[in-house]
């Protein structure tokens, strides 16, 4: 049994990373994606400086001096990894938390709030610097869940479709291979492939000036996102009609980018319009980068809440994608 | 003896489509049988449920004694398929690929032998992808006798080739025959079938509408090719 897993395995590895195609998009296309966040919207570029603040009344005073751009938050955690100031108004404190290049900005930013707060009773202001790249720590980590999720959900469809045009999947069909077998050789192909993709995101992490916390917890938690996607790949594909194979394509992609982009992998949760926060929240990318998060770059054990949650999910996806992914009918 | 034995085999798909209404027919140990008919008539179903792919809905089904689908893990280990168009692992040479297809069986397969056999030595480490139609036909048969090599399914494996090697490939399904390999082919080339059956099926709408050597069938339309003989009886079968 195992032989047969390894085998093909090995046969699929060595067939598919023989393809340039298959290089560029485990390779080159995350590399890419990460940088044109990072660079793109990171806080180097910024034009406004974008304050987050708990206190919606003194958000849209800020917002009046039009110096900054004030946004209602409460999470300090995201909007330094977002490169943002957050202000903390609590009993009469104010905490400003600001990222290391911006410390020029905090005297303005204070005048701004003093002036905003009755002059006749002082505010007193605490200050605290954050380590600088913040913003590309919350790309790369946020990379992650998104490697597993392209991964995992085009990796099955893709490397399914092209084998069952190729009649290898009849060929398979009629041969001692058990299904299970199968489906276990495709998902640690998917494994070997995200493990690859991840390789060059983390250094990049380090370029950026930070060292990620790579321990059991995160290859863990890797594992079994990309076992989630490709979960939810073999569903798609198995759902396909067989003649109708790029509907699996296309059915891939309907899926994979919303949930690559309506997540917390590139943007912070407040830049979403409220009405689609909860969906953003709770999808299973924005969960993973949570975690990913807390393991990868605070190193702190994740919220039981979104363990749960994605060890619920990854079962679900693997059960059902093996059921309908199976190689024959008599199975 | 017996190789395969279909008795009223029925195959009703999801979408109800009944593929296969009552086919009965049995293979001799050893001979090519061939199941002949027009596109959509039942033949790759019939193969898929010999193969052990596709459940039967209804009938009985033998391999080498072995019920199908009861037995099927051991059916599975005693024959070989050739799908049309088979394209094998492209990235992998074709000693890779015919290795891993002996690999699934729990026997051991002297790979070089079979590539020898097929006058694959030469171009064992060359990719899959850099073959030519004829010699990928040849991996997949190939691939297939890393099987039992009891039974061979061959699903028209001269589609798209060129004369030459179409020919060539006939004289590697009669030297199978010569090993006593039981060979099972469709096709829709009727010389072909006339050339290297020892009897043929015609299956119509998923029925059996004769079952005969060529010579008989020929005989009994009175032509002088098997394809002639078809066309006859395609005819009478309001199918123009």
């Amino acid at each position: 049994m195992m032989k047969r897993i390894l085998l093909t395995t090995k046969a699929v590895i060595k067939d598919n990373l023989s393809s340039r195609a298959t290089w560029f998009f485990i390779i080159f296309f995350p590399l890419f994606l990460t940088l044109i966040f990072a660079l793109g919207f990171g806080a180097g570029t910024q034009v406004h400086q974008y304050v987050v603040v708990n206190n919606q009344q003194l958000g849209k005073y800020i917002n009046q001096s039009q110096l900054f751009t004030a946004i209602y938050g409460t999470n300090e955690r995201e909007a330094m990894l977002r490169g943002y100031i957050f202000v903390n108004v609590t009993n009469g404190k104010v905490n400003i938390y600001y990222p290391q290049n911006d410390k020029y900005l905090v005297p303005s930013l204070e005048a701004i709030i003093t002036e905003y707060y009755d002059k006749s009773s002082p505010v007193i202001f605490n200050e605290h610097q954050s380590s600088a790249n913040a913003y590309y720590v919350y790309v790369v980590s946020g990379m992650i869940g998104v490697i597993a999720l392209s991964n995992g959900v085009f990796g099955v469809t893709g490397v399914a479709s092209g084998y069952y045009r190729d009649k290898l999947i009849d060929r398979l069909a009629a041969s001692p291979l058990r299904s299970y077998e199968w489906v276990v050789s495709l998902v640690i192909y998917e494994i070997v492939i995200t493990l690859i993709s991840t390789v060059p995101i983390l250094l990049l992490s380090i370029v950026f000036g930070v060292i990620p916390i790579v321990g059991v917890a995160f290859l863990g938690f890797l594992v079994i996102s990309t076992l989630m996607f490709s979960g939810l790949g073999a569903i798609i594909f198995g759902l396909t009609p067989k003649d109708k194979l790029f509907v699996a394509n296309v059915a891939a992609n309907v899926i994979t980018i919303p949930l690559m982009f309506l997540s917390t992998a590139f943007f912070e949760i407040d830049a979403f319009p409220s009405i689609l926060r909860p969906l953003v929240e709770y999808q299973p990318v924005s969960v993973i980068d949570a975690v990913i998060r807390d393991v990868m770059v605070y190193g702190q054990v994740p919220s039981l809440f979104d363990v749960f949650y994605i060890v619920l999910l990854t079962l679900a996806f693997i059960a059902v994608g093996s059921k309908l992914m199976k190689l024959r009918e008599t199975d | 003896m017996l190789s395969v034995e279909v008795r009223d085999l029925w195959k009703v798909y999801k979408n109800k489509v009944e593929a296969l209404k009552g086919v009965t027919f049995s293979v001799n140990s050893g001979e090519v049988f061939s199941l002949l008919g027009p596109n959509g008539a039942g033949k790759s179903t019939t193969i898929k449920v010999i193969s052990c792919v596709l459940k039967p809905t209804k009938g009985t089904v033998k391999v080498l004694d072995h019920d199908v689908p009861g037995e099927c893990n051991t059916v599975r280990s005693l024959i070989g398929i050739v799908p049309q168009e088979f394209q094998g692992f492209s990235d992998l040479t074709v000693e890779e690929n015919v290795s891993y297809f002996a690999s699934l069986y729990n026997r051991k397969v002297d790979v070089e032998d079979v590539l020898e056999r097929l006058d694959l030595i030469k171009y064992k480490d060359k990719k899959f992808k850099e073959l030519s139609g004829g010699y990928k036909r040849r991996v997949a048969i190939a691939c297939a006798l890393t099987g039992g090599s009891k039974v061979i399914f061959l699903d028209e494996p001269t589609v798209g080739l060129d004369p030459k090697s179409r020919r060539s490939l006939w004289e590697i399904i009669k030297g199978l025959r010569e090993s006593g390999t039981t060979v099972i082919l469709t096709t829709h080339y009727l010389d072909e079938a006339q050339t290297l059956s020892d009897r043929v099926a015609i299956i119509f709408d998923g029925k059996i509408v004769k079952t005969g050597t060529p010579e008989d069938i020929m005989r009994e339309f009175k032509k002088e090719s098997l394809e002639e003989a078809y066309l006859a009886l395609m005819e009478s079968l309001g199918e123009v």
